[in-house]
């Protein structure tokens, strides 16, 4: 056997280093950014601004409970972009928060006659939990078998309100009287308010972890588990908590959503409206929250728009088109497109 | 001799009726550079995957900074101080090479809620010192130039300096490389051994899988030798190179 002869090491590279063509060392951010920062955050406080005002520029009431609409169907949306595009995770339960958050707001509201402001926090907390137990359940999930694991939870929800004459049934409840800090919950620009504010803190939320520990232990657990649990992240238990934050928000959706409609019944726990914030989510583009927001509002829009046309009937079906063609065109879906433009733009600036 | 930072009793890890690690016993004294060679399929990837939590332990015992850790998982021995790199590279890919980096950070970020959820003056504080950190590693590791690019961009080459850069943003107390010079050009693997040398001399403690001989002549403190998943020679690496037996389990009989 050869003596191999080692190699001597090549010298310390780091106090004098490789000749640099720029003197100044590299200035590190966490994230490379193309627009500038009074953008980044301006843009977002504006338009959450023209958000609230909105409803003061003179709307009719169709208008008001189109919009009372939009914040909770963004809502769920989000609530769908946070567990799949951020925590990675496949789930197809959403309808399952939203149904279980439905129904306990109607029993917390209008049975006992609770406030909303106790008892949407206890919808949420509700929400929370069943995300926990839709975690505990899927624990060794993964992929397909996680989605349709999450599915279920939403035909057991079904289920079992169809089958207790307390919650209405199969013919569910129609009419409440629920309040709001002391104020009727029926006027849609008051639920309008509610899911907007939810919105902005869970927007405010999502983008704080992405930039943080607990978003980067979610991305690792989304991109690679074995790698993330090297370093010390616990996914399991990341899982619970993006299961059981993703909940409490999509149950506070459904919670909103009968205070909208004003009839319950068992039929909030439905494919539809999974299949509906699916569609949002990956025509949005799963990662972007910006994308989900433009995606949850156009695409709600839209469906009004064509209610009662001959159209209406087809709206499922334009909608699994729609996603067919965001799959083939812009994986990355409107938010992927979006900040492809910004990106063009700043170097076009750049360049001039 | 102090008690070794990594002590291990009889590893054993049967796969059926084959028996892939067998009553395996290492230890790895503190500030050691450690060489873990033999032929392909002799068990040292089975091993170093019991030792980091990844794979089942049968039987056997291992304790680590003094404490048993015998089948804690992956994530606890990571936050008592156990990084390591993958033969297959794991990295992050749809992020970019920071952000995988950073990752490494999680054991040391303190802030807790609501500083993970609302993005607050201690958080941004904690999250700049990281930062500089990791841009530190990021200069060592000659990564600088590639922070925001994605990594599945990367050269091979640089994509293992990425998954190294990441296991030292945890501040291991023992750094477990798995063959991290296999597919290297040459250039690169005298910048892996520039590193891994600097890390020697910072006083880390590494036990490394490698079979660019060179390397492992270069850089061990001592090494062992597996064959067939038990433990054919251990000591300083002059030493075990001219053992009769090394040289018939990695050249074959006829050599010896």
């Amino acid at each position: 056997m050869s003596t191999p002869k080692t190699t001597p090491a090549t010298p310390d590279t780091r106090p004098d280093g490789p000749p640099d063509d720029d003197p100044q060392p590299p200035s590190f951010t966490a994230e490379r950014h193309v627009a500038p920062r009074w953008v980044r955050w301006g843009v977002p406080v504006v338009l959450a601004i023209v958000a609230v005002i909105l409803p003061f520029v003179g709307i009719d009431s169709a208008q008001q409970f189109l919009l009372a609409y939009m914040a909770i169907i963004a809502l769920l949306a989000v609530s769908l972009h946070f567990l799949m595009g951020i925590a990675g995770l496949f789930s197809l339960g959403q309808a399952g928060f939203f149904g279980v958050g439905a129904y306990v707001g109607v029993v917390l509201m209008d049975k006992l006659g609770w406030d909303g402001a106790i008892a949407l926090p206890l919808v949420a907390v509700a929400g929370a939990l069943v995300g926990l137990l839709m975690a505990l359940a899927t624990l060794r999930a993964s992929d397909l078998y996680l989605a349709l694991t999450t599915l279920a939870f939403g035909f057991v929800g079904e289920n079992v309100v169809r089958n207790i004459d307390y919650l209405g049934g199969a013919q569910g409840i129609a009419g409440f009287d629920l309040h709001f800090f002391g104020l009727t919950l029926d006027d849609p620009l008051l639920i309008y308010w509610i899911g907007l504010g939810c919105v902005i803190l869970f927007g405010v939320m999502i983008t704080s972890m992405r930039r943080s520990k607990l978003g980067r232990a979610l991305m690792a657990g989304r991109e690679g588990p074995v790698a993330a649990r090297s370093i010390g992240v616990d996914t399991g238990r990341y899982r619970f908590l993006a299961f059981g934050l993703s909940g409490a928000f999509a149950a506070i959706a459904g919670s909103l959503y009968t205070a909208y409609a004003y009839v319950l019944d068992p039929s909030v726990f439905g494919l539809t409206l999974t299949t509906t914030v699916l569609t949002i989510a990956i025509v949005g583009g799963l990662r972007s929250l910006p994308g989900v927001l433009v995606a949850a509002i156009v695409l709600t829009w839209f469906r009004s728009a064509v209610d009662g046309e001959a159209v209406s009937e087809y709206v499922l079906l334009i909608y699994a088109a729609l996603v067919v063609v965001t799959l083939l065109f812009l994986p990355q879906g409107i938010g992927g497109a979006m900040s492809t433009l910004v990106r063009r733009l700043a170097n076009r600036k750049g360049r001039s | 001799m102090n008690e070794p930072l990594l002590r291990a009793r009889g590893l054993t890890r049967r796969f059926g009726g084959l028996v892939a690690v067998d009553s395996v016993t290492i230890d790895v004294a503190d500030g050691e550079v450690h060489g873990l060679i033999g032929p392909n399929g002799a068990g040292k990837t089975t091993l170093v995957n019991m030792l980091t939590g990844v794979d089942r332990i049968d039987d056997g015992s291992v304790h680590f900074a003094g404490e048993e850790t015998t089948g804690l998982s992956s994530h606890k021995l990571a936050s008592r101080g156990i990084a390591r790199s993958f033969q297959t590279s794991q990295l992050f890919e749809d992020e970019d090479v920071l952000a995988n980096v950073m990752a490494g950070r999680h054991r040391h970020l303190r802030y807790r809620f609501p500083n993970n959820v609302l993005f607050t003056p201690r958080t941004s504080r904690e999250e700049k010192a990281s930062l500089a950190r990791c841009a530190e590693l990021l200069e060592t590791l000659q990564l600088a130039d590639v922070a925001h690019r994605h990594v599945g961009e990367l050269s091979y080459g640089r994509r293992r300096l990425v998954e190294i850069a990441r296991a030292l943003a945890t501040e291991p107390r023992l750094l477990v490389l798995d063959e991290p010079a296999a597919g290297l050009s040459g250039a690169d693997v005298d910048l892996l051994e520039a590193v891994l040398r600097d890390l020697s001399a910072a006083a880390y403690t590494i036990l490394i899988i490698e079979h660019n001989i060179g390397l492992v002549m270069g850089i061990c403190d001592r090494v062992t030798v597996l064959a067939e998943g038990a433990v054919l020679a251990q000591g300083p690496p002059a030493e075990v190179r001219v053992m009769p037996e090394v040289i018939t389990a990695y050249l074959g009989r006829s050599a010896a």
